[in-house]
């Protein structure tokens, strides 16, 4: 049984349709990144599937049951936790609130307070500072930790490395590296390099579909360009 | 009502003055404290739903019915009457902000407004057509508290209410302060003032933290309706007396701090005393004017505005 | 493929709709020749009451200042007049002054209140609205609550009084009407809709939004201010209590809300609406109170549009158009 199910997804943002008839199945464990341009519908159907956007139409199944019409908190409990692009932390509250409030939804699992901080020990020394002194990478890292407390089976990261210098956003692939352990994964990520290098199956996304959607290993850095603009023979 | 005078050694008229200044100010404090009582609800509630409740001084009034209803009728003492009304008017927030302030926020920052001015014309006109337009109060009920006083050297005089009012808004304030700073709920509740559509990504169900945060502004609510029965009369109609009081408290003490409007309402207080003084209707205006003023000052006085005089004055 | 259009500004329902509009104001202008003075004191009163409901809506529909404390101007208005024509003015010619005069004061008062948001900015001018109401009372001539009278309406005998002002609020009606309408249509009310539907946006295409809300503040002030002294015309005493009293917001914001709120025609029909329940209901006391109060947040929830926004949703009709409209004539080679 697959682990996220979406079938026959549309997704509007005003009068635009911004996913359209998007069709996925991933299996547990896998890691899926999606690219391509701006504007290509990969942030709004992450937060379609997180519930922080509404349907149009379409299905969302996780292990097989329908998530579709939960509330986004509801999701959380099921198993699905966003880092939302931006990252959306709540400025006024120190790291350590944010990464508490991230475990409202009392998800069974091994992620705590303590090992958030060892999993991102630049983390420690500020875990009282308010989250809007943080720097780009520090509130990165915040960010994920505080999806992670909530024991996500599926942990869906919108644009870790957007803001960040080279460096910061290496630290933040090495600590996910380090976390990721048999969570599924599906994030969104504009460098291809990164993304090819951390994820096991590449889809990408163009004008709210998908055109191309192939095993990490199966598929050279060229035909995802082409894909990515739009140049034919990139479909599967 | 002031006891018999003790006989007391000659005074020079310049410290009776100062005594009466220092009965004034003393006062004046008392006051203020009951201002906070009411106001910390409304403060609550703008700065978690960024909603001002123009209902806020009805709901108040309804509360202290309530009390009078249950002491008058059934011979319930206010303090334990509280026990019944105060979760009854948490219920009634529950169910306001589910029901009526969640739906007319989305609508806009205005529409909020609108829905609870109408609200408080019904709820005060409800009352009327219930209880008429006699002026009632809770104090016949609570015994010798409502005068009991006690002495202080100088001849002022501090009523035990008052004390008891205090007390409790201090308290309450300073409760609010820790359940937002540490429990669940009141982070729950802050974030999603801060941040409501991220609030439900991390997992907090939104509506209820508003639920929840409205329940508590209305239990503030309860207290303050019961305080002013106790310590004045009231009648259908106070409650947009109280609603600009409690607004002006807020605003002076500074929108979003819990704190503030105790702070705040010892400056209106303070403020209102001194206008007395002035003049006979100067109450009212002394308190109105000393808002307005830090209306004005707040806006036109910050620190960019007055280094910005500076500079055109080199240039 | 060349596409032709062509840029109107006015349809053919609003056309008709406008010979509609004249021919009942001329309809109205000869009334007094067939109505007994009872009627005409009504209809000066619903003349007030369109002022107030399209003041109040220019304000908060187009301006999105949503105020809670108008009956300040309201009082104002009234104020003012007893004031001039106490010191010897027609009192005919002293409501137009007074208006100017209250004119004045909000634009002085803008400086300081519109700096203030949304509730901040309601309350706080219902604060400034009892601020006024106690300063007012102070005067000597007022006498506190126990107020006093516009006595040079004495002057006139009650027929031509009553008709006199009925023509004069009709005119004053039509002649503020006209103002905000003229207002909307011209470069000023496209800035004021652009600073309603995003005012960061606006202030980016170059919108000075404090001056346009400013521009709007002020002929509110001015409409209401009128409209005060119209009305204290009509009842000729002047209580403070009953003119700075929080209900003629009510009453403001329940045509409002009910007409449709920032449509034209909305005020118009709220007004209308408003005057025909008061006239039936009015004399329920505080069950008509409780029914304008239920109806204002009835309507705010469940039809924010109000009664002209539904009609014009479902039949897409506009009869005082303030916006530009593409007609595509047609397609040439």
């Amino acid at each position: 049984m697959t682990h996220l199910t979406l079938e026959s997804l549309d997704v509007r943002h005003g009068q635009l349709k911004a996913v359209k008839d998007v069709n996925l199945s991933i299996a547990k464990g896998e890691i899926v990144a999606l690219v391509g341009a701006n504007g290509a519908g990969k942030s709004t159907l992450l937060r379609a599937v997180s519930g922080a956007h509404k349907l149009t139409s379409g299905r969302i199944a996780l292990d097989g049951k329908d998530i579709s019409g939960l509330q986004s908190f509801q999701r959380v409990k099921a198993g699905v936790s966003l880092v939302p692009e931006g990252r959306k932390l709540f400025q006024e509250m120190s790291v350590e609130e944010n990464l508490v409030l991230g475990g409202i939804s009392g998800r069974d699992g091994s992620w705590t307070v303590a090992k958030i901080f060892e999993a991102f020990p630049n983390l420690l020394k500020r875990r009282n500072a308010k989250a809007a002194t943080l720097s780009g990478g520090e509130q990165q890292a915040t960010a994920i930790g505080r999806a992670l407390m909530s024991n996500p089976s599926v942990l869906m990261l919108d644009e870790i490395s957007l803001g960040l210098s080279p460096a910061a956003v290496d630290l933040v692939y090495a600590s996910l590296t380090a976390v990721k352990t048999g969570t599924t994964i599906v994030l969104v990520e504009q460098e291809l390099t990164r993304a090819m290098q951390f994820a096991t199956r590449i889809i990408c996304m163009l004008e709210g579909q998908f055109v191309l959607d192939r095993p990490g290993q199966d598929v050279s850095r060229e035909e995802i360009t082409a894909a990515y603009f739009g140049k034919r023979g990139g479909a599967h | 009502m002031s006891p018999a005078k003790k006989s007391r050694p000659p005074i020079s008229a310049s410290v009776e003055a100062l005594i009466e200044m220092l009965s004034n100010l003393i006062q004046a404090i008392f006051l203020g404290g009951y201002y906070a009582m009411i106001a910390c609800g409304l403060s609550f509630m703008f700065s978690v739903m960024r909603i001002i409740n123009l209902a806020h001084g009805s709901l108040a009034i309804l509360s202290a019915y309530l009390l009078f209803v249950l002491a008058s009728k059934f011979g319930i003492n206010p303090f334990v009457g509280l026990l019944i009304v105060i979760p009854l008017m948490a219920a009634v927030g529950w169910l306001l902000q589910r029901y009526l302030l969640d739906r007319s926020a989305r609508g806009g920052e205005l529409l909020p407004v609108l829905t609870t001015f109408g609200l408080g014309i019904v709820l005060d006109n409800l009352m009327f057509q219930r209880f008429g337009a006699d002026t009632r109060s809770l104090a016949p009920y609570i015994g010798d508290l409502s005068w009991d006083s006690y002495t202080l050297p100088g001849g002022l005089f501090v009523g035990k209410l008052q004390i008891l009012i205090l007390v409790t808004v201090i308290s309450v304030i300073g409760a609010l302060q820790l359940f937002l700073r540490r429990t669940q709920l009141g982070r729950s509740i802050r974030a999603t003032a801060m941040d409501p559509d991220t609030a439900g990504i991390v997992g907090i169900d939104a509506r209820r933290a508003s639920a929840a945060a409205a329940a508590i502004a209305m239990a503030t609510v309860a207290l303050a309706g019961a305080f002013l029965g106790m310590r004045a009369t009231f009648d259908p109609y106070s409650g947009a007396p109280q609603l600009l009081s409690a607004f002006e408290a807020t605003v002076i003490g500074g929108l979003g701090s819990l704190w503030g409007t105790l702070v705040g309402g010892i400056i209106l207080a303070v403020a209102q005393t001194v206008g007395a003084s002035v003049h006979p209707q100067g109450f009212l205006l002394g308190g109105h004017l000393a808002f307005l003023l830090v209306l004005f000052f707040r806006l036109y006085l910050n620190r960019d505005t007055v280094l910005a005089w500076f500079k055109r004055r080199q240039a | 493929m060349i596409r032709t259009f062509a840029i109107e500004r006015w349809t053919p329902a609003s056309r008709i709709g406008f010979v509609a509009i004249a021919i009942v104001i001329a309809a109205l202008a000869a009334a007094p020749a067939m109505l007994n003075g009872g009627t005409l004191d009504r209809l000066t009163a619903l003349f007030v009451y369109v002022m107030l409901a399209a003041m109040w809506n220019a304000l908060a529909g187009y301006g999105g200042l949503v105020s809670i404390g108008q009956q300040m101007f309201f009082g104002l208005g009234a104020y003012f007049t007893v004031r001039l024509a106490d010191a010897g003015i027609n009192p005919f010619a002293s409501t137009f002054a007074a208006a100017f005069v209250v004119a004045g004061i909000a634009w002085a008062v803008s400086y300081f209140m519109l700096h203030l948001k949304g509730g901040e900015f309601a309350i706080g001018m219902w604060v400034l609205s009892e601020f006024t109401h106690l300063l007012i009372n102070l005067d000597r001539l007022i006498q506190g609550e126990t107020g006093t009278s516009l006595i040079s309406m004495n002057a006139y005998g009650a027929d031509i009084r009553r008709t006199a002002l009925y023509l004069v609020a009709l005119a004053a009606m039509v002649l503020l009407l006209g103002i905000l309408y003229a207002l909307l249509r011209s470069k000023s009310g496209a800035a004021i809709q652009a600073i309603r539907d995003n005012e960061l946006a606006a202030t980016s295409v170059g919108v000075d939004v404090i001056q346009t809300k400013r521009k709007l503040f002020v002929l509110a002030a001015f409409g209401i201010g009128l409209a005060g002294a119209l009305w204290l015309c009509s009842a000729l005493t002047f209580q403070p209590k009953t003119y700075f009293s929080v209900q003629w917001t009510a009453y403001m914001i329940f045509m409002v809300l009910v007409g449709g709120i920032g449509k034209f025609e909305g005020a118009i029909i709220g007004a209308v609406l408003f005057f025909v329940i008061e006239t039936w209901f009015g004399a329920a006391g505080v069950w008509y109170l409780i029914g304008l109060g239920m109806a204002a947040v009835i309507f705010s929830l469940y039809f924010p549009k109000g009664i002209w926004g539904a009609i014009e949703q479902r039949f897409g009709v506009t009869f005082l158009p303030i916006g530009y409209r593409l007609r595509i004539l047609g397609d040439r080679k």
